[in-house]
């Protein structure tokens, strides 16, 4: 191959038998995917109606440190899975037939949005999980056996640790592919 | 989707397969394996967005775009697809010729992807012999720069090409 065109012509003679089977592999995985976005509704909707259903049972009589403490910590939870939920459909809502240029501008605005949910958004939805976990002590106190008491607090210590790093890994991957998108451009 | 929009999804599929996949091999190296992997993904959007075609352009280079849009956002996100080294097109080829071809592809590869990825995707659409109209419309870039730009890529390619082959 000593000019392009020569290259060229051995780039067009590279042919492969096409793979039929595939058409039934791309349907089934189209249909598996809707299935699954119908699966994360029917879950999220779920979650909600037994929490709320846990809290009108159990907190009947409860005093209003139990509400709002509780409320604290599955609300903050709960928006943080919206905000991913959310997140997700606006990838998935960026025009894939719009041009590199265009598309990776789009791709580099979702992932900046993406770094200021985990590094605004997340740690201030973390502090007010963790303000409900604090109001709720005496709850727990109150309520739980000394074993119980002492499991919940103690195992809150490894949960605070995991949230952090959950925080950390996502920050990484985020300014990873924000860095791949910077090399992808030549400077001329 | 459809009956008839299923029927000319399958019909581009056919059609434009090979162009597909020698785009998304000339992403991973020639990882006919990866490339294959990219195609699958290229042709869920291209069911996805079937829609969304407005007709502006032709049936091709709509699919070009989502090919070139979808290949890259997968390497970006995906580790699997950074090779450090061509370990591929290890076919079992026992004649000569088949090896110096096999060879050549290998140093192809290679030099392919010491380009940045823009430049990868303009060159991959050249080589697919796609009007340079149409690939500067794919990328985003006027057709005069483009041209300009395409000269110089072809030159460090056949350059790199060559003195690989060495």
């Amino acid at each position: 191959m000593k000019t392009f065109e020569e290259i060229q012509n051995s780039w067009s003679q590279n042919k492969q038998p096409i793979d039929e089977t595939l058409i039934s592999t791309i349907s089934n995985r189209v249909n598996r995917l809707k299935n699954k976005n119908r699966i994360t509704i029917a879950v999220l909707i779920t979650t909600v109606a037994v929490l709320v259903a846990y809290l009108i049972w159990v907190g009947y009589a409860a005093p209003v440190s139990f509400y709002l403490g509780l409320f604290l910590m599955v609300g903050s939870i709960g928006y943080r899975v919206i905000a991913e939920l959310i997140s997700t459909q606006k990838l998935s809502q960026i025009a894939l037939d719009n041009s590199y240029h265009n598309h990776k501008s789009a791709i580099e605005k979702y992932y900046n949005s993406r770094l200021i949910l985990h590094k605004v958004l997340t740690p201030i939805i973390l502090v007010v999980y963790w303000v409900g976990f604090v109001i709720l002590i005496p709850t727990f106190k109150e309520n739980l056996s000394d074993f119980w008491f002492n499991y919940t607090w103690i195992s809150s210590i490894p949960i605070a640790i995991a949230m952090i790093l959950f925080i950390r890994y996502h920050i990484k991957k985020e300014y990873a592919i924000l860095n791949k998108l910077k090399k992808e451009i030549s400077i001329s | 989707m459809n009956k008839n929009s299923k029927i000319d999804f399958e019909k581009l599929y056919r059609e434009q397969y090979n162009k597909v996949l020698r785009l998304c091999m000339g992403y991973v190296q020639g990882d006919e394996h990866l490339a294959k992997d990219l195609l699958q993904e290229v042709f869920i959007k291209v069911w996805q967005h079937w829609d969304s075609f407005k007709g502006g352009s032709q049936r091709s280079t709509w699919l070009y775009r989502i090919t070139v849009n979808t290949c890259l956002q997968q390497l970006r996100t995906h580790q699997k697809y950074i090779k450090t080294s061509i370990e591929t097109l290890d076919k079992v080829t026992t004649d000569t010729e088949s090896i110096y071809k096999e060879q050549q592809f290998k140093s192809l590869y290679s030099c392919i992807y010491k380009l940045t990825k823009e430049n990868q995707s303009i060159i991959l659409l050249e080589l697919e012999g796609i009007p340079q109209k149409e690939i500067a419309l794919i990328i985003g870039i006027e057709h005069n720069a483009l041209r300009t730009r395409l000269n110089r890529i072809k030159a460090q390619l056949t350059k790199c090409v060559n003195n690989e082959n060495i």
